[in-house]
């Protein structure tokens, strides 16, 4: 008997659960687009479609949910300063969806036009890889079709001496080797679209006989570049010539008049494009087959100054000039640089400064904490917004993002980004991070839906 | 007191002298303490360290008396051994000879002698089963209620061949069990081993092959394969991927197998959730089970693809503890001559008489070694094997396909038997493979498939309650599969198994009954399932968990002499595998692109389609089977029909959807896609178009027959009739694809003297029972021939010489998926030479 009562519970445990445990199943899915975050505070439970088929539920608001998510998806990608490394963040909620590790540290990043991709460029390593922010639509003609996926580092890349200026047009993105005098390394220029990215393609090329601190202009097939003169000690071009696109290669096919002695800086318009001398901002207006004319610096400017910096907006018929830190306007319509009028306090100095609203918009970020927002219709102080106070010094960038309203200000003093709302004038809760930001850029779908 | 330390049989005769009427004296006791095999007596919860070889124990005479009496006062773990004496009969009253007496659920076992007596010493309990067989002879079960009176055991003469299934909790044979099984071995196996598992069985009542050219083949049992029909090898998973495609290979090798043992029908209480449709598990003795000494060896030569055949096996006893084994194969084959063309409609270079690229080549080996004691033995064993074959049908513009796949098994084993008073015997075995295959294209790698398998099962016998015998079973199985590469319709997947399954069986006068459940908990995590539709594009991680159980009772009645009849109920659930759940992609091998049942296709008038997560739940598929087997075994005649129907719910198949899908192939540059999807689109209008195939849920019958008849018309001509036939439908109308047409065979064997003559003919009917989209395939007769004569060398050698498809038939196999480029082969001659010792 004592055998028997040994061996029953045991069977009866069995019967017992296969008579009720039996026939479950349960199907749990996870959004997996994405990387794992890489520390414990985010929360990913949004991410999951819980198809807990358990109880017959499929529960599509999720799915829903997630759908319009992805719409407005976008995401940050911050360098991680003095490091190879790039953090990608949900720019709606600063979760951190991928850690990247770029092939060398970062001088500076750029967007691409389409804001899928980002230019990363290495100058001291003569490098510039491109990282796809993973967040893009695609033209399925009744409607844009929505992606999200992992970030990753793609397999086009650049290699040229001292990549240093890198500028947007309307066709792709022009990249500008600056070269370097002493190892006798020319200058050049490749351009390059996003597709050229996509497929690892090749890029076009323009090359110099000489090195030069210079700039390229993408203007559809044509490329503006500056010229150097190899006979002269400065390393900044004093010209700026025509080039047209034949088979990937750049041939010259002329060199405009109006000079541009110690030039640096470059931006376009519509249908304008600005290069900075030191006499004034050179204005080449495309739709006039190219007609250079210079428009000459204001008379307030003192001596040894001049404009450096130029931002322009293809929205905006003026460009923003930039010389010792105080801005003046390029109207192509006028003559001279004309003042803006921004003033700042004693001490503080303008540390950032973008178009912003789709060009409604001038910001200027502050290094006492304040963004400015100037009304690119008549350049008034549309807002001003106290994003920090008392920052240390050095420690701030501004990220914005083109055609929306949102800006991210980056303190890489706190490890933190605050995003401000432009639209709104307020700037929300600091996201801490554990690592102090560089620099960054926004990557995602630019849908056009601020209301101009 | 029955404790974990009796002496055995052998043990008595090796130490004879220090035995006085089974009680040992006092040195057998340290020896125990000192052997290191732990065993637990529950009843007094003490652990001892018991006795494990008869090698430790003439050590112990040695030690001091004093310490083995207090060891013994200690440990008093000898008993009064019990011995059964008997002899062995035929139904004239001769004696039977070499008759194997086994004590059920223990190792021990006698062989009769002459005069057909045996012995059976020092058992644990005069109550006791014993299980009876002698080649030609029915197998008997007796039990033994004590009393010293010598039995008396008549076996009844039968022409049918009975071999037990190995290692199961019951007896399981051909004619033993409430459910149908079958098992090839000897001369029958060597005669029908080929390169492929598929072609080995079938010949196999039930059994059909996937003939996938002669380089791949699955068997197909009453028409279900993959998933469904799970191939081991010694019991545990061959781990290969076998299972999720027509084109690969099984790397269950039948060449160096002792036997092959079929079950058909659901087998989940044994196997688990890949069963539900059968099994076919490949034994061989890569890990010695005893201190015996055998082998054999052949070399043969195919006709139809000039290939040349290697293989021998040997076990080598080293001496009584140790044990050896050693095996190895080696086959080469050019491609196969096949009647008039390959394909059915052969295109302007299609090359006549031959099937191009399915030449192969294969070779393995294994090499075991086991620790043998009268309890039981331990071994382990090491095999690999590496294959390269063409796979028909399949090149990309122009390249033919190749395949490469290496596997290396280890297993380990260990069997004893105990005297506890609960239980009586426990046998573990672990497997671990690694398996990688790659498809080639030239040098290039199209697609590379690696799987890791993990596999543990212990199966803990009891002690007879109320004659109740049986076993407790776990099992856990991991399996790590992953592919890579443009044919990768599955993503990575790693699934967890768990089983708790309990066997019983017991006779009730003329009643066997046998019984059984098994309950698993099943997860799968699947990576990278990737998704391209609509607001769910991306990349997703699916878990799933299922619990599936089965259940399964049977009876065997032996309703009058010479008869029985099985009956056997079983009630199995199966989750769907990682391929039917979670495919998404192009299956060159199966000729379609393969979309799983956790999405929905969605497509509009233009036949374009996007796929979404399904809104249906998986389900698990359940089958409720049933099982009738009358057999009749004594006399001249002998038989076994059965009958089957199997009602399956939520059966998965690959439902044929009209719609057509890119194979990818012409996808060089997988990564640009992303953009200029219309371009592209323009640039590869050319480009192979696959049909798309769903894997859906719906419920079906399957029913069907087999029947096996064999005549021993006189003393040398043995003549066999063998039949079978499974219709599979859904209940919602239609049929399922590939399922095999009937077949009926005859067979006619002379053996007189030193000659063997074996002349088959086997007709294969018209496969008209159709799915969606599915051709007939014409009837055909296939007829074999083989003459074999035995040298007076070296204890027997055979030399034969066989004629295949004699009619030179155009043979295609409506269960393949490439039936339409691949025929079997043309008439052939082949020879060879083999051995036993």
């Amino acid at each position: 008997m004592q055998k028997i009562s040994k061996f029953n519970p045991l069977f009866a445990a069995f019967l017992v659960l296969a008579l009720t445990a039996c026939g479950d199943n349960e199907t749990n899915i996870y959004a997996q687009d994405v990387a794992e975050p890489g520390h414990e505070d985010h929360d990913h439970e949004e991410d999951e479609h819980d198809h807990d088929h358990e109880e017959d539920e499929h529960d599509h608001e999720e799915d829903e949910h997630d759908h319009e998510d992805e719409l407005s998806a976008a995401r940050l990608l911050l360098i991680e300063a003095g490091t190879d490394t790039v953090h990608v963040f949900e720019a709606s909620d600063g979760d951190e969806v991928a850690e990247l590790t770029l092939p060398a540290a970062v001088s500076y990043v750029y967007p691409m036009q389409g804001y899928r991709y980002a230019a990363f460029i290495h100058r001291d390593d003569n490098w510039v890889s491109f990282v796809d922010g993973g967040v893009w639509v695609e033209d399925h003609g009744d409607h844009d079709h929505p992606y999200a996926e992992a970030p990753q580092l793609m397999d086009f890349a650049l290699d040229g001496v001292k990549p240093t200026h890198f500028t947007l047009g309307d066709a792709g993105a022009a990249v500008f080797y600056d070269g370097n005098g002493d190892t006798a390394d020319v200058a050049g220029v490749v351009t390059f679209s996003d597709a050229t990215i996509a497929e690892n393609g090749l890029e076009n090329a323009l090359q110099f006989t000489t090195h030069m601190h210079g700039a390229a202009q993408l203007r559809g097939e044509h490329v503006l570049a500056t010229e150097r003169d190899a006979a002269t000690s400065s390393t900044l071009p004093a010209a700026v010539g025509l080039y047209h696109l034949h088979g990937g290669l750049y041939e010259h096919e002329l060199t405009f008049a109006e000079p541009c002695p110690g030039l640096h800086g470059s931006a376009q318009s519509e249908d304008a494009i600005f290069f900075g001398c030191e006499d004034g901002v050179l204005l080449i207006d495309e739709p006039s087959d190219f007609s250079a004319t210079k428009i000459t610096n204001a008379d307030d400017f003192t001596d040894g100054m001049r404009v450096g910096t130029l931002r322009a907006h293809h929205h905006v018929a003026q460009a923003v000039a930039i010389a010792s830190g105080k801005f003046y306007l390029a109207d192509p319509s006028q003559a001279q640089l004309q003042p803006l009028g921004v003033s700042m306090p004693e001490g503080v100095s303008a540390v950032s400064y973008e178009f912003v609203l789709g060009g409604e918009a001038f910001a200027i970020l502050q290094s006492d904490g304040a963004l400015v927002l100037l009304d690119a219709h008549d350049w008034s102080e549309q807002a001003r917004i106290q994003v920090l106070t008392s920052p240390a010094a050095d420690a701030l960038t501004l990220i914005v993002q083109p055609e929306g309203h949102m800006a991210y200000v980056l303190n890489s003093a706190d490890q933190q980004v605050i995003p401000v709302d432009l639209e709104d004038a307020v700037s929300a809760d600091a996201w801490s991070l554990d690592f102090a930001p560089a620099g960054g850029v926004w990557l995602g779908v630019a849908t056009e839906e601020h209301d101009h | 007191m029955p404790w974990l330390c009796g002496g055995r049989r052998s043990l008595l005769g090796r130490l004879g002298s220090d035995f006085n009427d089974g009680v040992p004296l006092h040195s057998e006791i340290p020896i125990r303490l000192m052997s290191g095999l732990l065993c637990y007596n529950i009843m007094r919860s003490r652990i001892v360290f018991v006795h494990l070889s008869k090698f430790i124990c003439g050590l112990g005479v040695v030690l001091k008396r004093s310490l083995l009496f207090a060891s013994c006062v200690l440990l008093p773990c000898w008993a009064s051994a019990a011995t059964i004496q008997g002899v062995v009969l035929n139904a004239d009253g001769a004696p039977v000879s070499d008759a194997a007496v086994e004590v059920v659920g223990t190792r021990t076992s006698s062989t009769t002698n002459t005069q057909g007596e045996f012995v059976l010493e020092d058992l644990s309990s005069q109550d006791v089963e014993l299980h009876v067989k002698a080649p030609r002879f029915m197998h008997k079960n007796v039990h033994v209620h004590g009393g010293d009176d010598p039995l008396q055991i008549i076996l009844d003469e039968t022409v049918m061949e009975i071999v037990d299934v190995t290692g199961m909790p019951w007896h399981i044979s051909q004619l033993e069990s409430a459910s149908p099984v079958s098992v090839l071995s000897g001369d029958a196996l060597r005669d029908a081993q080929s390169a492929t598992l598929g072609d080995t069985l079938n010949k196999q009542v039930g059994v059909h092959s996937s003939y996938y050219g002669p380089v791949a083949g699955s068997p197909i049992i009453r028409g279900l394969s993959g998933p469904r029909v799970l191939v081991a090898q010694n019991g545990l998973d061959v781990g290969d991927v076998s299972r999720s495609g027509p084109d690969h290979a099984v790397t269950g090798e039948a060449t160096t197998a002792r036997q092959v043992e079929i079950m058909r029908g659901p087998a989940t209480l044994f196997y688990g959730n890949g069963a539900i449709g059968g099994v076919v598990n490949v034994v061989d003795d890569r890990v010695p089970q005893d201190a015996e000494t055998f082998g054999q060896w052949q070399l043969e030569y195919n006709g139809a693809n000039n290939e040349p055949v290697i293989e021998g096996s040997a076990n080598v006893a080293l001496s009584d503890q140790f044990a050896v084994h050693v095996d190895g194969f080696w086959r080469e084959a050019e491609d196969i001559d096949v009647p008039g063309y390959a394909e059915l409609e052969p295109d302007g270079d299609a090359a006549y008489g031959v099937l191009e690229n399915s030449a192969y080549d294969s070779q393995g080996a294994t090499l075991g070694g086991s620790y043998i004691s009268d309890m039981g033995f331990t071994g382990i064993s090491v095999g690999r094997i590496e294959r390269t074959y063409g796979i028909p049908g399949h090149s990309h513009d122009g390249v033919a396909v190749q395949a490469e796949l290496e596997q290396d098994r280890v297993q380990l084993v260990s069997e004893y038997s105990f005297d506890h008073s609960v239980f009586s015997e426990a046998r573990f075995r672990y497997g671990y493979t690694d398996y990688q295959h790659q498809e080639l294209e030239g040098d290039a790698i199209g697609t590379t498939f690696e799987k890791e398998l993990h596999e543990a099962r212990l199966d803990v016998f009891h002690q007879p309650f109320s004659e109740w015998r049986g076993a407790v079973s776990l099992h856990f199985k991991q399996e790590d599969s992953q592919a890579q590469g443009e044919e990768a319709f599955t993503p990575p997947s790693v699934t967890d198994s768990y089983a708790l399954a309990v066997m019983e069986e017991k006779h009730f006068g003329d009643w066997l009954v046998q019984l059984g459940g098994r309950i698993e908990w099943i997860e799968v995590d699947a990576q990278d399932v990737r998704l391209d539709s609509e607001g769910e594009r991306g990349l997703y991680r699916i878990e799933q968990e299922f619990m599936p159980y089965s259940v399964s009772l049977g009876t065997v009645w032996d309703f009058t002499e010479g008869y029985n009849l099985g009956i056997n109920l079983t009630h199995a659930q199966r989750a769907p595998s990682a391929t039917e759940a979670f495919s998404f992609g192009p299956h060159i091998g199966a000729g379609s692109y393969e979309v799983g049942s956790m999405f929905d296709i969605v497509a509009n008038d233009h036949g374009d389609w996007v796929v979404n997560f399904a809104e249906e739940p998986v389900e698990l598929e359940t089958s409720n089977n049933i099982d009738i087997s009358l057999r009749k075994f004594i006399g001249n005649i002998g038989f076994v029909v059965g009958a089957f129907y199997n009602q399956v719910d939520d059966f998965y198949y690959a439902r044929a959807t009209g719609l057509e899908a890119d194979s990818g192939h012409d996808h060089d540059h997988e990564e640009e896609h992303d953009h200029d999807h219309e371009e592209e689109h323009d640039e590869h209008e050319d480009e192979e178009l696959l049909p798309a195939y769903q894997f859906t849920a719906a419920d079906a019958e399957l029913y069907g027959f087999e029947g096996e008849l064999h005549w021993q018309v006189n003393d040398p001509l043995l003549l066999r009739i063998t039949t079978d036939y499974t219709r599979a439908t859904l209940r919602s109308g239609g049929n399922l694809p590939r399922i095999p047409p009937m077949r009926a065979g005859f067979v006619a064997e002379y053996e007189v003297g030193s000659w063997y003559l074996n002349a088959s003919a086997t007709h294969y009917f018209e496969a008209d029972n159709t799915a969606e989209l599915e051709t007939t395939t014409d009837a055909y007769t296939w007829v074999d021939a083989e003459v074999r004569y035995t040298l007076p060398v070296l204890g027997g050698v055979n030399v034969y010489l066989r004629g295949d498809n004699l009619l030179n038939e155009t043979a295609r196999v409506h269960s393949s998926f490439i039936k339409d480029i691949a025929p079997r082969a043309a008439r052939s001659v082949s020879a060879g030479i083999r051995a036993s010792f």
